[in-house]
């Protein structure tokens, strides 16, 4: 008896351990909308944890408190980069996707409501970014081996760190090294079509992205190549004005969608009886 | 075209694609073949909004597969001319498109 409580005991401590670890992991790595939207439809929110820029078809989106409500909680015109944590596909076949607002300066012809952390948009009006992950995806088979080149580089005014090769967005900048000349630790070698090597930091004191062996301190290089391609048309930004209506309430789609489909069958089935019906006769008979 | 639209149009024709030839392996001949078309549309539609409106829940979705086989195999057996064994014929049928849905959902 004292045996089994003993194993109890210690089984007990070891899936604690466990889930604590485990959500705690999860809590530290991905961010989620604070809203009572998420928690009350987390099974049926997807992660999603990429970046995308606005791209209303009228030149800017509108961000509501959550899916398929009329409240507003922005106004954004389009080509601004958000985080989009997570989606959700309302049952009237309409996807909105979560922003991250923290932190967001809305311009004058903007809206923020104050003190709004999140807010839902519809998907479509979102234009996929091209991100780091997305260069290491079609260029890692042409990775080198980093082998020192930057080691023991001396800082004259400041480390640039890029997104990646060729975006054109600055991550992060480092004006001497942290801790007394603790130098970041590099990985990977990429040389670009002009010639240039970079190499990537996975992580320095909150810093990451690739830093231009060749000229790591150079803000404005000048690249015979742009960012990766968005496979989406972008449409211009425009001030935002004008009533937008939200996209139909789920409840308003699915009954029309569940009133089309009863006339579907009752026909079908009527159909179906009408000229068939010569078979029915002959089976009875 | 939105969202939900599509997927029942795509739905309709996979279906329809993948069950007109199954049928055939029944015996499904000249008139049967358009009773298999039409009993597709009455039920497919309806089996789509079903899973839809619950979510896609696997256990759903397999409730509600074996409704539309019995619905399926009824009016064969009823209406059908040739079609032999209707409620083997749906089952074939209707197996047969669902796993090949599930199999392109997962490649695609």
């Amino acid at each position: 008896m004292k045996r089994r409580w003993k194993c109890m005991t210690v089984l007990g401590a070891v899936l604690i351990f466990w889930a604590s670890v485990s959500f705690t992991a999860s809590a530290d790595v991905i961010w989620e909308p604070s809203g009572d939207f998420y928690m009350e439809n987390l099974d049926e929110c997807e992660y999603d944890g990429r970046d995308y820029l606005t791209n209303g078809k009228e030149g800017f989106v509108v961000v509501y408190e959550k899916p398929g409500d009329s409240k507003e909680v922005a106004r954004i015109k389009n080509g601004k980069r958000f985080y989009v944590g997570f989606t959700y596909k309302g049952r009237g076949g309409v996807t909105w996707a979560v922003l991250n607002l923290w932190g967001y300066e809305p311009e004058a012809e903007e809206s923020l409501e104050p003190d709004v952390r999140d807010g839902w948009v519809v998907f479509e009006n979102l234009a996929q970014v091209y991100m780091e992950e997305d260069f290491r995806a079609e260029h890692e088979s042409g990775f080198a081996d980093y082998q020192g080149e930057l080691d023991g580089y001396e800082i004259k005014k400041e480390l640039i760190f890029w997104d990646y090769p060729g975006s054109g967005r600055i991550t992060g900048r480092v004006e001497e090294y942290f801790s007394g000349g603790d130098s970041p630790v590099y990985q990977d070698l990429y040389t670009d079509p002009d010639g240039n090597r970079w190499t990537y930091v996975g992580y320095y004191y909150g810093e990451e992205g690739w830093v231009c062996v060749d000229d790591p301190e150079n803000g404005e290089l000048s690249l015979s190549y742009g960012p990766g391609a968005i496979d989406r048309e972008l449409y211009p930004a425009k001030k935002p004005e004008g009533e937008v209506m939200p996209p139909k309430t789920n409840a308003a789609v699915m009954a029309g969608t569940g009133a089309a489909v009863l006339l579907v069958v009752v026909v079908t089935a009527l159909l179906i009886a009408v000229l068939f019906r010569k078979n029915d006769k002959n089976k009875g008979e | 075209m939105n969202e939900l639209t599509l997927k029942f149009a795509l739905s309709l024709t996979l279906t329809l694609l993948l069950e007109l030839p199954v049928s055939l392996l029944f015996r499904a001949r000249g008139k049967d073949l358009l009773l298999v078309f039409l009993v597709n549309v009455l039920t497919n539609p309806a089996a789509v909004l079903v899973c839809v409106l619950t979510g896609d829940r696997l256990l759903v979705q397999i409730g509600i597969e074996a409704v539309v086989i019995l619905a399926e195999g009824w009016y064969y057996r009823t209406y059908g001319n040739g079609i032999r064994h209707p409620y083997r014929c749906a089952a074939a049928c209707n197996l047969f498109s669902y796993i090949t849905g599930a199999v392109l959902g997962i490649l695609l």
